[in-house]
């Protein structure tokens, strides 16, 4: 009974800090961005708006949306709580599918602002006036932003990911899928290297400064290689349960798993503001030896 | 070092690249074995298309202020300050000068030499 709750603990986890703290921080994030947007270029873009009415419209939705999100998840986690006490209660994927729905639904608002913010940077960048583009001569690499042990780390767990594969297709439990996790693996870290290797060499934000772009860059590219390690060690554990038959425990394993994912995948919102020389980066947004 | 591309100037961007490296260069900014960015970098910072980025270097690679080292990426060239005093427009100059004045003490007019030049350099 332990694992069940164990499970309606990370669940609670989950409920808190994805539809409680997280809009929190988003909020608070987006206030502070929108202290440093160009007020006079904005005013030209949308003649006659009260953009400070605006973003606060638009925050008291998302605020809105993420707390109807939030009550739904305390009422599935009654519900689970009831469904739990029942001794089969592990005999289907239930809980499983429960959690990852719950998860995609907490993520809606997230994919909704930032297709937004994808559209009002391309509106902006429609409306920059042509000119004078300034760029700093010097070379931006990997290394600059996350440090070869990390990356030397992400590497290992994918190689050694790879043979624990391949011992289990040996001797499988039930329910294992085979060599097609190797598959899902290298699909995720092409992604993020996909993301790493835009946000490197990408075209730039317009409205973002150089030290700006540094950070976010810094932040993206950590979040992406740590995300690869945290999906290895997940699966890795989630066949550890299967091997041991310890699958009553997959549940919480997984719910922990999809907290930690979703807090890495937002870095930028939940780190502080980046202090001078505190990151590698000069007050002139250079990077620095 | 910030590099500033003026679209409205009717200098070439890859010029406008070229000068502002030189004169980093030549005022010490950019020193021997510093490493410049790379062209895809450089073109998506500037959102300038990477074709006259890669035009700039590779002049500059040709004037031996920048050298290519392969998958590294590209590098101030250890004499880069003294390459960039070489002024290649006036020892062009100074070259068909010496052709041309020879040309014309064998009798060659004006305008054959012309169109000599003409087809010469559409060869």
């Amino acid at each position: 009974m332990i694992e069940a709750y164990a499970f309606l603990a990370a669940f609670t986890v989950q409920i808190l800090t994805m539809s409680v703290l997280y809009p929190a921080w988003f909020i608070s994030y987006v206030r502070t961005q929108a202290t440093r947007l160009p007020a006079e270029r904005l005013a030209q873009l949308y003649p006659g708006v009260d953009l400070g009415h605006a973003q606060e419209r638009f925050l008291t939705q998302y605020r809105a949306l993420t707390t109807g999100i939030a009550v739904l998840g305390l009422l599935l986690l009654g519900w689970l709580f009831s469904y739990m006490r029942r001794p089969d209660w592990d005999d289907g994927p239930v809980e499983v599918l429960v959690t990852v729905y719950f998860f995609a639904a907490q993520m809606l608002p997230l994919f909704l602002v930032v297709w937004l913010g994808v559209r009002f940077n391309k509106e902006h960048k429609r409306s920059l006036p042509e000119g004078k583009r300034t760029a700093i001569l010097q070379r931006r690499g990997l290394f600059d932003f996350v440090s070869p042990f990390v990356v030397f780390l992400a590497v290992l767990s994918y190689l050694l990911f790879a043979a624990f594969v391949i011992y289990i297709q040996q001797h499988p439990f039930p329910g294992f899928a085979g060599l097609i996790n190797i598959g899902v693996i290298t699909l995720v870290y092409a992604v993020n290297a996909c993301v790493v290797y835009m946000m490197l060499y990408g075209k730039r934000n317009p409205l973002e400064t150089h030290a700006g772009r540094l950070h976010t860059i810094g932040l993206t590219v950590k979040s992406s290689v740590y995300s690869c390690i945290v999906v290895v060690v997940y699966l890795s554990l989630n066949f550890s349960l299967g091997m041991l038959d310890l699958q009553r425990w997959e549940p919480f394993a997984l719910s922990i798993f999809l907290v930690i994912t979703a807090l890495l995948a937002s870095m930028g919102f939940i780190a502080p503001p980046r202090k001078p020389h505190a990151d590698g980066l000069g007050s002139d947004g250079r990077l620095t030896p | 070092m910030e590099i500033t591309i003026d679209i409205d100037n009717p200098v070439p961007q890859f010029e406008q690249l070229i000068e502002q490296i030189k004169a980093a260069v030549t005022a010490g900014v950019l020193k021997p074995g510093d490493a410049l960015p790379s062209i895809r970098q450089l073109a998506n910072d500037l959102e300038l298309n990477s074709k006259t980025v890669a035009k700039a270097y590779k002049l500059l690679e040709r004037d031996s202020v920048i050298e290519a080292k392969g998958y590294r990426g590209t590098y101030v060239h250890p004499k880069a300050k003294a390459n960039c005093k070489f002024n290649l427009q006036g020892w062009t100059l100074r070259k068909l000068g010496e052709t041309i004045a020879e040309l014309r003490e064998a009798g060659v007019t004006d305008s054959e030499i012309r169109n000599a030049f003409a087809g010469a350099i559409g060869r």
